[in-house]
């Protein structure tokens, strides 16, 4: 294993994610060189575009780290916990990339540590950026601890007395900047479409985001699964999305209240471009998913598969329907993405892309999930699964 | 979130029956801050008032020429924009880096040196008014800074100071707020709404008029809860959401660990991977 521990394979897929990158870097340099407005369609009427919309369902489909860890580490559901580290470890990437994404975004991108020195408590911005900060410090230590257990056993032993106390920090670190991700459109109730502008924004948010975690978990399980050519534990899928799918099953009927009680049954239902948008996000985000769980369908592995990758779309829609669908009748039509902004976008999850592929491969006890509570290396029996792998 | 540091509230009451759109106050402010009649981004030659005409980084004020449908008859009216001086700005309360602050007199200012440049604030100003440099490097937030020197020794803003038909009345904004309720009782024409007043917690700046403001561009759907007022609604239970947060997580990890060694002690081994 010694000697191959450190490779990267390289496929035509690879290389291709590799040169957009590599030309996003450039891209990068030159943003820096003429600035925002030159190389963006941002304006002063459509002040947020694409690569806020990116950095917002990045990091509600991050919050995947955070509710793993929850029902790994709080319940101790240690049938999860294989799950958990990838999660954690898609996470960190996720977070890493909103963060590649934001210093291109912001236009003083010299004056980014300003909110340190000069911080406005009452800001929902200034949370966002100080959990997200925090709990990326947490998160290296997490992955510090799981790396250093194969690696480094003494130090892994030593770090066991801060564990507990780094694991109850990163589970509510995220409550704050998922929440508050929502609470930053509070600031805009004259602007937001109505179906959208609720003051339980923050709430649904944080909750969304949490019970998204097991779709993400499964899909990246199924995925690696039929990466290195391993069995689907089906059933302990299955009993994993029965959380997601009750958790759905709450955010359903809240989400309904919200809108019987501000009123606005009659603009969900207005069969226009913001009342179907709305329905589209409910459907894929709760209904669906929670039809599949009903089904026999639901305890296969395309079952499982669609219940994941539905929860996912439908949660993206609900950031993307606030970021543009829900303020598009305010800002107008003044907005597309320009064409750097869309690649950098790209090359910034091309990046992410890579780093898991590498970490994985290279770290193998991030995507055991037979056996590895055991202590067993579980990278020794799937490394034949390297050499098949399919990307 | 009444703000201590306004100790001598100033305001200007726009009476938009009077101003006959000479544009002289958008000449005085473009004067008093050296600025260009070029717009920042298509560097073309343009009027800071006009049909059309908006706030950019470079034009702080503007008149808009409206034709609008008064009893009947199509009418000019000239509507006179800058920033409104919030009592309780969205601007200042979302900026996570404290680049706006309030003067005693009122005024919210703009310190570039600490802005980040998230624009926040342009998307949460419930009059959009913060505009971006988007032509620069190194850009900066732009907006009215309702001359605060000038305020702070006692003078009205270049643009009120001008004005040749009184249309822009320089004051304390309290004694302006009587006057606008004094003057729109006492004639039948005036809409019966002083704008500014309770718009998003009220504004320094106060109109009246005789046609409906909504008809002349003014967003007519502001709560008048302030919008620092509506996120505190949420940031307040930001320490609770931790404490409670972490001592539940603590708390049921360690009956649920409890609970597997438990188990594990009964039937002698772990039957749970």
């Amino acid at each position: 294993m010694s000697g191959k521990r450190w490779s990267f394979k390289i496929t035509p897929i690879r290389i291709a994610m590799f040169a957009i990158f590599a030309v996003t870097l450039v891209m990068y340099l030159y943003r820096y060189y003429v600035g925002l407005g030159a190389v963006t369609d941002l304006n002063d009427a459509y002040p947020w575009g694409a690569w806020i919309g990116a950095d917002m369902n990045v990091i509600a489909l991050a919050g995947a780290g955070f509710s793993m860890a929850i029902i790994s580490h709080i319940f101790h559901a240690h049938k999860y916990e294989p799950l958990a580290r990838r999660c954690l470890l898609m996470s960190f990437i996720g977070y890493v990339l909103v963060l590649l994404i934001l210093i291109i975004e912001i236009g003083r991108w010299d004056n980014f540590w300003r909110p340190f020195v000069s911080p406005n408590l009452h800001s929902p911005m200034f949370e966002v950026y100080m959990c997200i900060v925090a709990y990326l410090v947490l998160q290296v230590i997490e992955l510090v601890e799981v790396v250093t257990e194969k690696v480094a056993p003494k130090v892994q032993q030593k770090m066991q007395s801060i564990m507990p106390i780094v694991f109850i920090a990163a589970c509510t670190v995220p409550l704050g900047h998922q929440a508050s991700l929502g609470a930053l459109y509070l600031a805009m109730p004259a602007k937001l479409d109505a179906i959208w502008a609720s003051q339980m924004m923050p709430w649904l948010f944080v909750f969304s985001s949490f019970f998204i975690g097991p779709c993400v978990a499964i899909v990246e399980y199924i995925w690696t699964s039929a990466r290195y050519k391993m069995k689907v534990d089906t059933d302990m899928l299955y009993s994993l999305s029965r959380i997601s799918a009750v958790l759905m099953a709450i955010y359903f009927v809240a989400k309904c209240a919200d809108i019987v009680v501000r009123g606005q049954v009659g603009n969900v239902f207005a069969f226009n471009m913001t009342g179907n948008m709305f329905l589209l996000e409910m459907l894929l985000l709760t209904v669906v998913p929670i039809v599949i769980h009903l089904t026999p369908f639901g305890k296969t592995k395309g079952g499982l598969l669609t219940f994941g990758i539905s929860g996912m779309a439908g949660l993206v829609l609900t950031r993307l329907n606030v970021v543009f669908t829900g303020m598009a009748a305010h800002l107008g039509g003044g907005y597309f993405p320009s064409f750097l902004e869309i690649f950098t976008t790209v090359g910034g999850f091309c990046f992410a892309f890579l780093v898991y592929l590498y970490v994985t491969e290279n770290f193998p006890f991030f995507y055991g999930v037979a056996g590895d509570a055991e202590g067993k290396p579980v990278g020794e029996s799937a490394e034949s699964g390297f050499n098949q792998a399919i990307m | 979130m009444a703000n201590s540091v306004v100790t001598n509230q100033k305001g200007v009451l726009v009476d938009l029956t009077k101003c006959v759109g000479c544009g002289s106050c958008t000449v005085a402010c473009k004067m008093w801050n050296n600025q260009s009649f070029q717009h920042p981004q298509t560097e073309e030659f343009q009027n800071a008032h006009g049909v059309d005409v908006e706030l950019d980084s470079n034009t702080w004020t503007t008149v808009d020429h409206k034709l609008v449908e008064k009893d009947g008859k199509e009418v000019w009216r000239f509507v006179k924009r800058q920033c409104m001086h919030c009592l309780d700005p969205a601007c200042l309360s979302v900026c996570f880096s404290h680049s706006f602050h309030q003067t005693n007199e009122g005024a919210v200012q703009y310190n570039p040196e600490l802005c980040v440049g998230c624009r926040y604030c342009m998307i949460a100003c419930p009059f959009d008014v913060p505009k971006y440099e988007w032509e620069k490097v190194m850009p900066s937030v732009m907006k009215c800074q309702f001359c605060s020197s000038k305020l702070a020794d006692g003078e009205a803003p270049a643009c009120a100071s001008v004005c040749p038909t009184d249309a822009l009345m320089f004051g304390n904004r309290d004694e302006l707020l009587a006057k606008a309720h004094e003057i729109i009782s006492s004639d039948s024409k005036y809409v019966n709404h002083v704008y500014g007043e309770k718009e998003v917690g009220g504004t320094s700046w106060l109109y009246i008029s005789d046609v409906p403001f909504g008809e002349l561009g003014f967003p007519t759907n502001l709560p008048e809860q302030s919008v620092p007022g509506n996120i505190h609604e949420f940031t307040r239970f930001t320490l609770p959401i931790f404490a409670v947060g972490a001592t539940a997580w603590a708390g049921i990890s360690m009956y649920t660990s409890r609970r597997h060694k438990v188990h594990e002690a009964e039937h002698g081994h772990h039957d749970e991977k």
